[in-house]
Protein backbone atom coordinates (compact mmCIF):
# COMPACT_ATOMS: atom_id res chain seq x y z
CA UNK A 1 0.00 0.00 0.00
CA UNK A 2 1.35 3.63 -0.89
CA UNK A 3 1.70 5.49 2.58
CA UNK A 4 1.53 9.26 2.33
CA UNK A 5 4.09 11.62 3.12
CA UNK A 6 5.29 13.61 6.18
CA UNK A 7 4.46 16.40 4.54
CA UNK A 8 0.73 15.11 3.80
CA UNK A 9 0.09 13.72 7.29
CA UNK A 10 1.08 17.15 8.87
CA UNK A 11 -1.39 18.43 6.46
CA UNK A 12 -3.89 16.64 7.88
CA UNK A 13 -3.16 17.49 11.51
CA UNK A 14 -3.18 20.77 10.58
CA UNK A 15 -6.75 21.08 9.03
CA UNK A 16 -8.03 19.30 12.18
CA UNK A 17 -6.50 20.93 14.20
CA UNK A 18 -7.75 24.53 13.20
CA UNK A 19 -11.30 22.54 12.92
CA UNK A 20 -11.22 22.28 16.82
CA UNK A 21 -10.13 19.02 17.19
CA UNK A 22 -7.42 20.63 19.75
CA UNK A 23 -6.50 17.63 22.15
CA UNK A 24 -3.80 16.24 20.36
CA UNK A 25 -4.81 12.34 21.79
CA UNK A 26 -8.28 12.78 19.88
CA UNK A 27 -6.39 14.60 17.24
CA UNK A 28 -3.80 11.78 16.74
CA UNK A 29 -6.06 9.02 16.41
CA UNK A 30 -8.07 10.90 13.78
CA UNK A 31 -5.08 11.91 11.90
CA UNK A 32 -4.14 8.29 11.46
CA UNK A 33 -7.51 7.11 10.78
CA UNK A 34 -8.21 9.73 7.90
CA UNK A 35 -4.77 8.92 6.40
CA UNK A 36 -5.29 4.97 6.51
CA UNK A 37 -8.30 6.07 4.14
CA UNK A 38 -6.75 8.35 1.73
CA UNK A 39 -3.94 5.50 1.33
CA UNK A 40 -6.91 2.55 0.64
CA UNK A 41 -8.25 4.79 -2.26
CA UNK A 42 -4.88 5.48 -3.81
CA UNK A 43 -4.08 1.92 -3.20
CA UNK A 44 -7.40 1.23 -4.87
CA UNK A 45 -6.50 3.16 -8.17
CA UNK A 46 -7.21 6.47 -7.39
CA UNK A 47 -4.86 8.40 -9.15
CA UNK A 48 -5.80 11.98 -8.13
CA UNK A 49 -3.63 14.16 -6.22
CA UNK A 50 -3.66 13.58 -2.76
CA UNK A 51 -5.53 16.86 -1.71
CA UNK A 52 -8.54 15.91 -4.13
CA UNK A 53 -8.58 12.69 -2.21
CA UNK A 54 -8.35 14.18 1.59
CA UNK A 55 -11.07 16.87 0.47
CA UNK A 56 -13.67 14.53 -1.03
CA UNK A 57 -12.74 12.19 2.21
CA UNK A 58 -13.35 15.06 4.55
CA UNK A 59 -16.58 16.09 2.56
CA UNK A 60 -18.17 13.26 3.22
CA UNK A 61 -16.69 12.10 6.72
CA UNK A 62 -16.43 15.56 8.53
CA UNK A 63 -19.57 15.46 10.56
CA UNK A 64 -19.07 11.82 11.76
CA UNK A 65 -15.18 12.46 12.51
CA UNK A 66 -15.87 15.61 14.57
CA UNK A 67 -18.77 13.84 16.59
CA UNK A 68 -16.33 11.37 18.35
CA UNK A 69 -14.37 14.81 19.32
CA UNK A 70 -17.37 15.88 20.95
CA UNK A 71 -18.05 13.01 22.81
CA UNK A 72 -14.53 12.82 24.33
CA UNK A 73 -15.61 14.30 27.83
CA UNK A 74 -18.00 11.89 28.54
CA UNK A 75 -15.22 9.14 28.82
CA UNK A 76 -12.75 11.61 30.32
CA UNK A 77 -15.52 12.52 33.15
CA UNK A 78 -15.68 8.54 33.67
CA UNK A 79 -12.01 8.01 33.64
CA UNK A 80 -11.43 10.84 36.47
CA UNK A 81 -13.90 9.86 38.56
CA UNK A 82 -12.98 6.44 38.57
CA UNK A 83 -10.05 7.15 39.17
CA UNK A 84 -10.52 9.32 42.47
CA UNK A 85 -12.82 6.41 43.60
CA UNK A 86 -9.80 4.16 43.26
CA UNK A 87 -6.74 6.51 44.66
CA UNK A 88 -9.76 7.61 47.76
CA UNK A 89 -10.54 3.92 48.66
CA UNK A 90 -6.83 2.62 48.42
CA UNK A 91 -5.14 2.23 51.64
CA UNK A 92 -2.86 4.65 50.98
CA UNK A 93 -5.74 6.77 50.02
CA UNK A 94 -7.15 6.35 53.75
CA UNK A 95 -3.68 6.57 55.03
CA UNK A 96 -3.55 10.23 53.45
CA UNK A 97 -6.86 11.36 54.84
CA UNK A 98 -6.12 9.82 58.35
CA UNK A 99 -2.97 11.94 58.28
CA UNK A 100 -4.58 15.14 57.18
CA UNK A 101 -7.68 14.58 59.97
CA UNK A 102 -5.39 13.70 63.08
CA UNK A 103 -2.92 16.44 62.06
CA UNK A 104 -5.66 18.96 61.89
CA UNK A 105 -7.18 17.33 65.44
CA UNK A 106 -3.58 17.90 66.70
CA UNK A 107 -3.26 21.33 65.81
CA UNK A 108 -7.04 21.94 67.32
CA UNK A 109 -5.01 20.16 70.65
CA UNK A 110 -1.80 22.39 70.82
CA UNK A 111 -2.81 25.80 69.24
CA UNK A 112 -5.30 28.47 70.73
CA UNK A 113 -8.70 28.26 69.83
CA UNK A 114 -8.63 31.71 67.38
CA UNK A 115 -5.46 30.80 66.15
CA UNK A 116 -6.37 26.97 65.15
CA UNK A 117 -9.42 28.61 63.26
CA UNK A 118 -7.91 31.10 61.43
CA UNK A 119 -5.41 28.25 60.20
CA UNK A 120 -8.79 25.96 59.10
CA UNK A 121 -10.36 29.05 57.85
CA UNK A 122 -6.91 29.47 55.19
CA UNK A 123 -5.90 25.63 55.20
CA UNK A 124 -8.07 24.14 52.59
CA UNK A 125 -8.05 27.96 50.54
CA UNK A 126 -4.04 28.04 50.51
CA UNK A 127 -3.84 24.05 49.39
CA UNK A 128 -6.15 24.72 46.62
CA UNK A 129 -4.32 28.08 45.36
CA UNK A 130 -0.94 25.72 45.25
CA UNK A 131 -2.31 23.03 44.11
CA UNK A 132 -4.30 24.67 41.18
CA UNK A 133 -1.21 26.82 40.21
CA UNK A 134 0.78 23.74 39.85
CA UNK A 135 -1.87 21.93 37.92
CA UNK A 136 -1.92 25.45 35.73
CA UNK A 137 2.05 25.24 35.14
CA UNK A 138 2.46 21.89 34.75
CA UNK A 139 -0.51 20.31 33.10
CA UNK A 140 -1.59 22.68 30.65
CA UNK A 141 0.86 23.14 27.82
CA UNK A 142 -0.59 24.92 25.13
CA UNK A 143 1.79 22.81 22.44
CA UNK A 144 0.66 19.84 24.23
CA UNK A 145 -3.22 19.11 25.18
CA UNK A 146 -5.05 16.01 26.36
CA UNK A 147 -8.20 15.71 26.98
CA UNK A 148 -8.11 14.24 30.13
CA UNK A 149 -5.92 16.01 32.06
CA UNK A 150 -7.78 19.48 30.61
CA UNK A 151 -11.29 18.26 32.19
CA UNK A 152 -9.78 18.02 35.26
CA UNK A 153 -9.47 22.08 35.07
CA UNK A 154 -13.64 20.96 35.53
CA UNK A 155 -13.45 19.92 38.81
CA UNK A 156 -11.18 22.29 40.19
CA UNK A 157 -13.39 25.06 39.49
CA UNK A 158 -15.80 22.82 41.31
CA UNK A 159 -13.70 22.46 44.52
CA UNK A 160 -13.00 26.07 44.08
CA UNK A 161 -16.72 26.71 43.97
CA UNK A 162 -17.22 24.49 47.26
CA UNK A 163 -14.64 26.53 48.95
CA UNK A 164 -15.52 29.72 48.28
CA UNK A 165 -18.62 28.96 49.68
CA UNK A 166 -17.13 27.04 52.85
CA UNK A 167 -14.59 30.12 52.94
CA UNK A 168 -17.17 32.57 52.81
CA UNK A 169 -19.55 30.91 55.55
CA UNK A 170 -16.34 30.26 57.70
CA UNK A 171 -15.11 34.30 57.70
CA UNK A 172 -19.06 35.05 58.63
CA UNK A 173 -18.90 33.23 61.52
CA UNK A 174 -16.96 34.83 64.49
CA UNK A 175 -16.67 32.22 66.69
CA UNK A 176 -16.80 28.38 66.67
CA UNK A 177 -17.51 26.63 69.76
CA UNK A 178 -16.14 23.61 70.89
CA UNK A 179 -18.29 20.99 69.12
CA UNK A 180 -18.70 23.01 65.86
CA UNK A 181 -14.29 22.67 65.57
CA UNK A 182 -14.66 18.68 64.99
CA UNK A 183 -17.19 19.38 62.64
CA UNK A 184 -14.65 21.98 60.99
CA UNK A 185 -11.65 19.73 61.33
CA UNK A 186 -13.94 16.92 59.35
CA UNK A 187 -15.13 19.15 56.54
CA UNK A 188 -11.92 20.56 55.85
CA UNK A 189 -9.94 17.55 56.04
CA UNK A 190 -12.35 16.01 53.06
CA UNK A 191 -11.54 19.28 51.23
CA UNK A 192 -7.57 18.96 51.71
CA UNK A 193 -8.19 15.38 50.50
CA UNK A 194 -10.31 15.84 47.76
CA UNK A 195 -7.95 18.19 46.17
CA UNK A 196 -4.95 15.60 47.41
CA UNK A 197 -6.64 13.19 45.20
CA UNK A 198 -7.59 15.46 42.17
CA UNK A 199 -3.67 15.66 42.21
CA UNK A 200 -3.00 12.34 42.55
CA UNK A 201 -5.49 11.28 39.24
CA UNK A 202 -3.59 14.51 37.66
CA UNK A 203 -0.04 13.76 38.01
CA UNK A 204 -1.23 9.72 37.57
CA UNK A 205 -2.81 10.95 33.80
CA UNK A 206 0.37 13.06 33.02
CA UNK A 207 2.25 9.65 33.44
CA UNK A 208 0.36 7.95 31.53
CA UNK A 209 0.24 10.14 28.57
CA UNK A 210 3.98 10.93 28.74
CA UNK A 211 4.45 7.31 28.55
CA UNK A 212 1.95 6.46 25.61
CA UNK A 213 2.71 9.57 23.34
CA UNK A 214 5.52 11.51 24.06
CA UNK A 215 7.75 8.77 24.36
CA UNK A 216 6.88 7.21 21.48
CA UNK A 217 9.62 6.84 19.12
CA UNK B 1 -27.86 -0.50 4.83
CA UNK B 2 -31.16 0.05 6.73
CA UNK B 3 -30.91 -1.99 9.66
CA UNK B 4 -27.73 0.31 10.89
CA UNK B 5 -29.94 0.66 14.66
CA UNK B 6 -30.52 -3.38 14.85
CA UNK B 7 -26.63 -3.62 15.14
CA UNK B 8 -26.21 -0.70 16.92
CA UNK B 9 -26.62 -2.38 20.87
CA UNK B 10 -24.11 -5.06 19.91
CA UNK B 11 -21.30 -2.58 18.57
CA UNK B 12 -19.10 -3.37 21.59
CA UNK B 13 -19.62 -7.23 21.30
CA UNK B 14 -18.36 -6.90 18.13
CA UNK B 15 -15.21 -4.99 19.22
CA UNK B 16 -14.92 -7.25 22.05
CA UNK B 17 -14.83 -10.23 19.64
CA UNK B 18 -12.73 -8.88 17.15
CA UNK B 19 -10.15 -7.63 19.92
CA UNK B 20 -10.50 -11.65 21.49
CA UNK B 21 -9.45 -13.13 18.15
CA UNK B 22 -6.73 -10.50 17.13
CA UNK B 23 -3.86 -9.84 19.47
CA UNK B 24 -4.49 -5.74 18.57
CA UNK B 25 -6.18 -3.46 16.49
CA UNK B 26 -6.39 -0.08 15.43
CA UNK B 27 -9.65 2.11 14.66
CA UNK B 28 -9.48 1.81 10.75
CA UNK B 29 -8.26 -1.95 10.99
CA UNK B 30 -11.71 -2.54 12.52
CA UNK B 31 -14.29 -0.79 10.37
CA UNK B 32 -12.36 -2.90 7.82
CA UNK B 33 -12.48 -5.82 8.93
CA UNK B 34 -16.31 -5.58 10.30
CA UNK B 35 -16.81 -4.65 6.59
CA UNK B 36 -15.18 -7.41 5.21
CA UNK B 37 -16.31 -10.48 7.61
CA UNK B 38 -19.58 -8.82 7.16
CA UNK B 39 -19.41 -8.91 3.31
CA UNK B 40 -20.39 -5.02 3.42
CA UNK B 41 -23.78 -5.43 5.34
CA UNK B 42 -22.48 -3.55 8.39
CA UNK B 43 -20.59 -0.41 8.01
CA UNK B 44 -19.30 1.23 11.27
CA UNK B 45 -18.30 4.71 11.09
CA UNK B 46 -15.49 6.43 13.09
CA UNK B 47 -18.07 8.71 15.54
CA UNK B 48 -19.82 5.54 16.59
CA UNK B 49 -16.39 3.54 16.78
CA UNK B 50 -13.84 5.74 18.29
CA UNK B 51 -16.13 6.82 21.41
CA UNK B 52 -17.29 2.83 21.75
CA UNK B 53 -13.27 2.08 21.64
CA UNK B 54 -12.84 5.14 24.30
CA UNK B 55 -15.37 4.23 26.33
CA UNK B 56 -14.44 0.47 26.72
CA UNK B 57 -10.84 1.71 27.29
CA UNK B 58 -12.21 4.05 30.64
CA UNK B 59 -14.34 0.95 31.77
CA UNK B 60 -10.60 -0.94 31.70
CA UNK B 61 -11.78 -3.42 29.05
CA UNK B 62 -9.49 -2.27 26.43
CA UNK B 63 -5.70 -1.11 26.97
CA UNK B 64 -4.05 1.36 24.35
CA UNK B 65 -0.53 0.91 22.88
CA UNK B 66 0.51 4.00 20.61
CA UNK B 67 3.31 2.87 18.06
CA UNK B 68 4.83 5.70 15.51
CA UNK B 69 3.98 3.86 12.40
CA UNK B 70 4.30 5.34 8.66
CA UNK B 71 5.33 9.05 9.82
CA UNK B 72 2.02 9.06 12.37
CA UNK B 73 1.25 7.90 15.52
CA UNK B 74 -1.15 4.76 15.65
CA UNK B 75 -3.24 3.92 18.45
CA UNK B 76 -3.94 0.18 19.11
CA UNK B 77 -6.52 -1.46 21.27
CA UNK B 78 -6.35 -4.74 23.13
CA UNK B 79 -8.28 -6.74 25.78
CA UNK B 80 -7.25 -6.42 29.23
CA UNK B 81 -7.66 -9.58 31.74
CA UNK B 82 -11.31 -8.06 32.50
CA UNK B 83 -12.12 -7.04 29.00
CA UNK B 84 -11.28 -11.57 27.70
CA UNK B 85 -13.65 -12.26 30.79
CA UNK B 86 -16.40 -9.71 29.21
CA UNK B 87 -16.17 -10.58 26.10
CA UNK B 88 -17.25 -14.09 26.85
CA UNK B 89 -20.00 -12.60 29.07
CA UNK B 90 -21.07 -10.57 25.69
CA UNK B 91 -21.10 -13.28 23.76
CA UNK B 92 -23.13 -15.69 25.51
CA UNK B 93 -25.30 -12.18 26.40
CA UNK B 94 -25.98 -12.00 22.60
CA UNK B 95 -26.26 -15.70 21.88
CA UNK B 96 -29.46 -16.02 24.57
CA UNK B 97 -30.50 -12.49 22.29
CA UNK B 98 -30.51 -14.02 19.23
CA UNK B 99 -32.15 -17.25 20.35
CA UNK B 100 -34.47 -15.18 21.98
CA UNK B 101 -35.57 -13.08 18.86
CA UNK B 102 -35.49 -16.61 16.47
CA UNK B 103 -38.52 -17.85 19.06
CA UNK B 104 -40.07 -15.07 17.93
CA UNK B 105 -39.27 -15.07 14.08
CA UNK B 106 -39.32 -18.90 13.51
CA UNK B 107 -41.44 -20.57 16.96
CA UNK B 108 -40.98 -23.81 15.26
CA UNK B 109 -36.64 -23.49 14.80
CA UNK B 110 -36.31 -22.40 18.52
CA UNK B 111 -38.44 -26.41 19.53
CA UNK B 112 -35.53 -27.68 17.74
Amino acid sequence: MKKLAKENIQFIDTYLKNSDVIFDDIRMEMVDHVATAVETEISNGDLRDFYYIFKDYMVKNKSIIYKQNRQYYKNSDKKIIKSMFKNAFSVKGIVIFLTVFLSLNFLNKVLSQSLFIQIMRALPFIIFLLFAGMYRFIGRNKKERFSSIERIAIYFMLIGQILNLYFQRAILRKTVILEQSVQLIIITSSLIFVLIVLMQVFFKFKREYQLKYKNVS
Amino acid sequence: MENQKLYKGSLNTIILKLLGENTKMYGYEITQKVKQITEGELNITEGALYPALHKLEADGLLDVEVLKVDNRLRKYYKLTEKGTKETANKLSELESYLKTMQTFIDPKFSLG
